[in-house]
């Protein structure tokens, strides 16, 4: 673990580039740590692939007593126990994969030289977890793809992704909270929305869920959309 | 009662950081100085949601007397025909008709309202999140027809507000101002000031030259996101950067070699390799640079970007002294 600036407001602690599995525990366990620290200035704990960044107040740090450098030295020495995943956050997301949800199905079955019905089995089985949510409001990174389903990008990226989508790219699964542009390959849509800035907590999901797609037919979908 | 809205003009406070854990960027007045000084000239807490002006100005009516301030960007800003003067409190008369037409220096401008403009908390802020459609005024810039709330007017200052509404014109503005972008110390044409990043040192030597000499014009793809700098051409090599956490003044390097400079509305995370981080003390100019601007970067440290920090909030607190000194005396 090391512990760099990141400017004069937030701080950069990456964990190595170990395996995704290895690495959950560590940074959910180190987040835990700083928020039971209650540290006034700290005010936004965002968790990466493979790194935490915490954002502060310098102009309160300072109030505190810290020099950025000794608090660095804190954060290096924090003593922060591997957190397990909790049975409680595990979420059950219903998922269509018929014809106009899942947009990219047959190309990506041909890149991967499987049939359809073998991709969604093998993305229907897989567990996930929230290894990040960025990029938008409530867009979660899902690592546990697996290794069969792995395709680089789209060539070119779409203008609109419809919101509920669920896309794959590389080693990861994500969903689109809201109709946004994006280069991933959608196979399913999820008709549960995930972000709403009016609800508390605001996004569903939230780093170290874990997650699991139920298959729906569109009938299904449709008596539970509410995005 | 907007009566124009002009080209982007939105409701901002001081943004809603905590969310970003969740994808929600934390927002807020790009100017944070021009801010709160216009929140102080109006008798507000420092942080209450005003018009946030961008390059050419809204038509505002008043609907009741209220006093009003003009911050950041210098504008052509006028009632009834008669130049109003910023930086300092204005008193508006009922009916009056705020004209702002195009700004002349810099790029934003601060339209500060006794009582702050009231709109509903959305995730801790008043402020707009243009890109997610949220907070703020329904979730989008002003246009015209749009009708701004404005939150309970305490009497902060009786003896300048009596000598104020003394008038039979349609505004009245003491004669004594206050100008923060002008007495920042810091001339507009001197390079900011560049954390190294933490990927600045895959640069080659040509290129970490280039990046604390060179010139580099706004694009005008910039916007309240990001800034969309060109200057040579740099280029980091293979750089495989899983995504993680970015915060205001971090500047990436994209493929095409063309920096991006985050404010305030970022993502919350990048996967750009990340070349330099600004001082925040330099927020403030970064939120005045338009499209064309050309800027350079000198490098800074890390203790010496928290001591400007520190030293303008000590000349800010100085002028927060000063004003309601004036104010009181009338």
């Amino acid at each position: 673990m090391t512990v760099d600036p990141l400017g004069d407001s937030a701080v950069l602690v990456e964990f190595g580039a170990a395996p995704e599995a290895a690495l959950r525990p560590a940074i959910v366990g180190f987040c835990a740590a700083v928020q039971a620290r209650a540290w006034p200035f700290v005010h936004d704990l965002v968790p990466g692939v493979q790194s935490v960044c915490i954002h502060y107040d310098p102009v309160r740090l300072a109030a505190s007593g810290w020099t950025a450098p000794s608090w660095c030295a804190a954060l290096a020495a924090l003593d922060a126990a591997p957190a397990t995943p909790s049975a409680a956050r595990l979420h059950q997301l219903p998922i269509c994969y018929e014809a106009g949800f899942g947009l990219d199905l047959e190309r990506v079955a041909g890149q991967l030289g499987l049939s359809v019905d073998a991709v969604i089995e093998r993305h229907a089985a897989a567990l996930y977890q929230v290894v990040m949510i960025g990029f938008a409001p409530g867009f979660p990174y899902l690592a546990g793809l697996p290794q069969a389903l792995q395709v680089p990008r789209r060539a070119s990226p779409r203008s609109a992704v419809p919101a509920g989508s669920v896309a794959i790219a590389l080693d990861l699964c994500g969903i689109y909270p809201v109709q946004l542009p994006g280069g991933w390959h959608v196979v399913g849509r999820t008709p549960v929305r995930l972000f709403d800035p009016n609800r508390d907590p605001p996004s569903l999901l939230r780093a170290g869920d874990q997650v699991r797609f139920t298959p729906v037919d569109r009938r299904g979908f449709e008596a539970l959309c509410t995005v | 009662m907007i009566l124009r809205g002009g080209q982007l003009s939105s409701v901002q406070d001081a943004g809603r950081p905590g969310f970003q854990a969740l994808g929600v960027t934390p927002g807020g007045a790009l100017d944070t100085v021009a801010l709160r000084v216009g929140n102080w000239l109006v008798g507000n807490a420092e942080h209450q949601a005003a018009i946030e002006i961008t390059w050419a100005g809204p038509r505002i009516g008043c609907t009741e007397d209220t006093l009003i301030a003009a911050t950041g960007a210098a504008a052509e800003l006028s009632c009834a025909g008669v130049p109003v003067p910023g930086w300092r409190p204005v008193w508006i008369r009922k009916g009056g008709v705020l004209e702002i037409g195009q700004v002349t220096e810099g790029a934003r401008l601060y339209l500060c309202v006794q009582g702050g403009i009231d709109t509903p908390v959305v995730l801790g802020g008043l402020g707009t999140d243009l890109r997610n459609r949220f907070g703020g005024h329904a979730g989008r810039a002003l246009i015209r027809g749009d009708v701004l709330a404005l939150g309970a007017q305490q009497e902060s200052y009786p003896r300048l507000h009596a000598r104020l509404t003394d008038t039979h014109g349609d505004f009245a503005a003491p004669p004594w101002q206050v100008s923060m972008w002008r007495d920042s110390g810091v001339p507009s044409a001197a390079p900011l000031r560049l954390l190294t990043g933490p990927h600045q040192s895959r640069l080659g030597p040509k290129d970490q030259a280039a990046l604390h000499g060179a010139s580099f014009r706004v694009l005008p793809q910039s916007d309240r996101q990001a800034l969309r700098l060109q200057g040579p051409a740099l280029t980091l090599g293979s750089c495989r950067y899983p995504s993680a956490g970015v915060c205001r003044g971090v500047m990436q390097l994209p493929p095409d070699g063309n920096p991006i400079l985050l404010l305030a509305d970022h993502q919350t995370t990048g996967g750009y390799p990340v070349i330099g981080v600004t001082a925040g003390v330099e927020g403030t100019r970064l939120a005045q640079l338009r499209p064309g601007d050309a800027v350079r970067f000198v490098p800074c440290g890390l203790a010496q970007a928290q001591q400007l920090l520190l030293e303008r909030e000590r000349r800010l607190l100085i002028i927060k002294h000063e004003l309601a000194w004036r104010a009181a005396q009338g």
